[in-house]
Formats: structure tokens, sequence, C-alpha cells
């Protein structure tokens, strides 16, 4: 933004006084001309001095005509962009908004089930004890079923648990401080939460996870945006027919790769070039804001790593990331990269 | 002797089980259902272990702590929350609370951190080898 403030002016300025001086030389230049010359102003005969002055006359135009072009072009380019970069960071500043409202929400949410869950989980505990204290009922022919029944219970009270503490490690409120992350616990994470929309879109999600992948320096909740993103637009390619969506993560010399392919409609060529720009969107309105994937190559590319796409009509798409290892050095080190990510 | 607990969490469900629970293995349990309940309580009688729910409607578990560490600076205090802001478990482990468990959670686990936080093994919680596999 302030590139712009500060281009606009000199611009205008530049323009505004080439539009004023460039005649006013012209007219001053003839007028020397005619004085050094005896000869009269429409002299015909004279045709290196007309020609000259044609010239200088002919400058002067063509430096009013550019002027006046310039100073066009700069007043029409400024306001377009101008709004276009409020929109963007509009948008960059309602998705923060919406993250942490999801994070509040789930925060409440996992509050409300956790008790109930503890409770229920309890009682199953009690009767368990009960069971256990009673030698008749040991004799019982349900015994056995009952101790499953409440094994049962117990089991998927802890499943309840394992639901609302991914919930709330989701919603931890957006922290852009880089840290170190292993790739495969975090795309654990986000599928698990994402395995739910995929199934109701007849899609499922499959991890070809790598053991030895080493960590990367990055901020957690960008992290997740990335895969969140890359996720849901492979189901929303699939949407119609089901299918499969791959994740893979290997390591190759300093970098770590992560892929994710889908087995959906795929991009046409035409359409593969842009599909990382600001607000290109192929989704129906009010369905996607076009930003996804720019904000996915952004995140990724300030993080010294690339993204690459490859995709077939009706075969799928694959998402290749690429991103740097983090230093041995900095293992143990919180690097402080906020300050890097907040002037997106 | 059984090891006598305070258990102050606004969960009346919870409240009930835990006692009849943890009254099987040796600990006497008294339930409050508030924070100003759990102050009452504490003035009436000592107790050898408190477990604490940090989010209640009265009075802020956070504050019912720093009130009994006031009143009562060497009885240890266990967090057990269902709340989902694992910050505030370690905000009172600044405060001076013993430990902290997320709710739900296994009362195996509940009864080891009982048993350290009193550091009293012979008249500690036992029984947990009766039924294995715990809560």
């Amino acid at each position: 933004m302030s590139a712009h403030s500060d281009q606009r002016p000199t611009g205008i300025f530049l323009a505004a006084a080439g539009l004023v001086l460039l005649p006013y030389l012209g007219v001053i230049a003839a007028f020397w001309f005619m004085q050094q010359s005896a000869a009269p102003f429409f002299d015909l005969q004279d045709n290196a001095s007309y020609l000259v002055l044609l010239a200088l006359v002919g400058l002067g135009l063509a430096g009013i005509v550019a002027a006046a072009f310039m100073l066009r072009k700069h007043l029409n380019r400024e306001p377009l962009q101008d709004p276009l970069a409020m929109q963007d960071m509009n948008e960059q500043f309602i998705e923060a908004g919406k993250m942490a409202s999801i994070g509040e929400l789930a925060a409440g949410i996992a509050h409300e089930i956790n008790n109930p869950v503890a409770i229920m989980v309890e009682e199953a505990g009690w009767l368990d004890d009960l069971l256990q204290d009673d030698p008749e009922m040991a004799k019982s022919p349900n015994f056995e079923e009952l101790k499953r029944a409440l094994t049962q219970i117990r089991t998927q009270g802890a499943r309840c648990k394992e639901i609302t503490h991914k919930m709330l490690s989701f919603a931890r409120k957006s922290d852009l401080r880089m840290q170190n992350i292993n790739v495969n616990t975090m795309i654990q994470e986000v599928a698990a939460l994402s395995e739910k929309r995929a199934r109701y879109a007849n899609s499922r999600i499959e991890l070809a996870l790598a053991q030895d992948i080493p960590p990367i320096t990055a901020s957690a909740s960008e992290m997740q945006q990335i895969f969140l993103n890359l996720i849901n637009n492979a189901v929303d390619a699939m949407e119609n027919k089901g299918g499969e969506i791959t994740i893979t993560t290997s390591k190759s010399k300093n970098m770590v790769e992560i892929q994710i392919a889908d087995t959906g409609a795929g991009i046409p060529k035409a359409n593969l070039a842009r599909i990382f720009d600001p607000f290109y969107t192929t989704k129906p309105v009010g369905k996607g804001t076009g930003l996804g994937l720019s904000i996915c190559y952004t995140i990724i590319k300030n993080m010294g790593g690339e993204i690459n796409v490859a995709s077939q009509v009706d075969v799928g798409t694959t998402f290749t990331i690429r991103l740097p290892v983090t230093e041995a050095k900095n293992h143990d080190q919180k690097v402080a990269g906020s300050e890097k990510h907040s002037q997106r | 002797m059984p090891v006598r607990l305070l258990l102050v969490d606004d969960e009346k469900g919870f409240g009930e089980i835990l006692t009849k629970r943890l009254g099987r293995r040796n600990i006497s349990v008294t339930s409050v259902l508030s924070g100003k309940e759990g102050v009452r309580a504490l003035r009436g009688q000592d107790f050898d272990v408190v477990l604490l729910d940090l989010k209640m409607e009265d009075l802020d578990g956070i504050e019912v702590l720093k009130i009994f560490k006031i009143m009562a600076p060497e009885m240890p205090v266990i967090i057990l929350t269902g709340h989902g802001s694992e910050q505030a478990a370690r905000d009172g482990l600044a405060l001076g609370a013993e430990d902290y468990l997320m709710k739900p959670c296994d009362l195996d686990e509940l009864l080891g951190k009982i048993s350290s936080a009193i550091q009293k093994p012979q008249g500690g919680p036992h029984g947990t080898d009766q039924r294995p596999g715990g809560g």
C-alpha cells in the first residue's frame, strides 16, 4: 500500500510537468529560431527553417498528447487498484475473524460435551465396579454381554474425548508464531476433521505418510489453513461422483514433500495457469471467494517453499507442496517470524 | 483412615458418581456444587486433597484456588476441568495447584494424581488393583 501512495503523486507530478513544460519549451524554441533567422515567419522558400519550425510544433503537440495520456493512465489505474487491495485485506480479516469465532465456539462445545461424557464414563465405571463385586452377577448368562456393553461405553467416551481435544487443538486462536511442526501429525488432525465432510460427498481420505519426516518451521494455524483449503477443494472437485483423496508425505533432499491428490473432475488446461490468482474461482457464486489457493500460495512462498499443480480433466488433480526442513540448529528455537507474515 | 477429599464441581451428576467410585477406594468425598460452598466446607473441616473445577457459576475456580491457598496453603489442589482451555489449568499450576486433569479422565489416572499429591502412600488411595481398566 505504501508503495502505491509513494508512486502515485510522483507519476502525476511528472505527467503534469510534462503537460506544461513540453509545449512551452516548443513555443520558446520556435520564437528563438525566428529571432535567429532573419527570414519572414511564413517564408515557404526557406525550407529548412519551415521544417525545423514544423518539427518543434509537432514535438510540442506530441508532448501534450503523451502527458495527457500518462495523466489519464495514472488517474484511471490507481483508483482501480486500491479497492482490490482493500478487498483482499478485508477478506483476510473476515477469514481471521471467522477462525476466531470458530475457536470460541469449539471451546464452548468442548466444555459442554466433556462434562456429560465424563459423567457417562464414570457411571459405566461404577456399573463395572458393581459387577466385579457381585459373585452372583458373574454367573448370569448376560454377564459377558454386560461387560462388553460397558467397555463399549467407555471406548466411545474416549472417542468423544479425542474429538473434543482435536476440536480444541484446531480451534487454537490464530497463532502466527513460527514453531517446529510435525507435518504428519497435522495432516492426521486436519484429515480427521475433514473426514465427515468427505464422507457426505461420498469420498474417502487415504493417508500415506512416511515415517521419517523431519519437522518444518511454520505457523501451526497457517499450515492448518493450507491443508484444510486443499482438502476442501479436493472434496468439492469430487462432489458429483465421489472418489478418493490421497495425502502422501515424503522427504526429498532438504524439503518435505506433501501431495494431495484427488480423483475428481480435474481442472481444464485454460484454467490451470490462473488457479493461484486472487479472486479467481470456478465455484458457484457464494461458494468460493477465489482466495483459498492464493492464500496457500502466499504462505508457502513466504516459507521458502513451493506449490505446484498437475491436473487432467476427468482423471483428477494433484497439488504438490515442498517445504524446507527446519535447520538442525533451529530445532529448539521458537523463531519469531510473525512480523513477516503480518505484512501480508 | 480414609483420605478426605473435597470435590468442588457444579456438575451434580459428576460429583455423585465420583463420590461413589472414590468411596469404594477408601477416599471419603465431600462433594460441593459451587466455589462458595467449597470455601464454607473448608472452614468447617480439614481435607487431605481438593479436586477443583475451573468453570463455575458463582466463583471462578481460579478465585477459589487463591482463597484455598490462603486458608490452607499446604493442602494440595488438583484441577479437574472439562473446560477447553488447558492454558487456564496451567495458570492454576502457576497459582499453586498441584496438578491438573482434563475431563473426561481415566479413574486410575486420577487416583495416581491424588496419591502423589498427598504423598503418603500408606494412607493413600488403594483398590486400583481390584479393577484393572479403571474408569
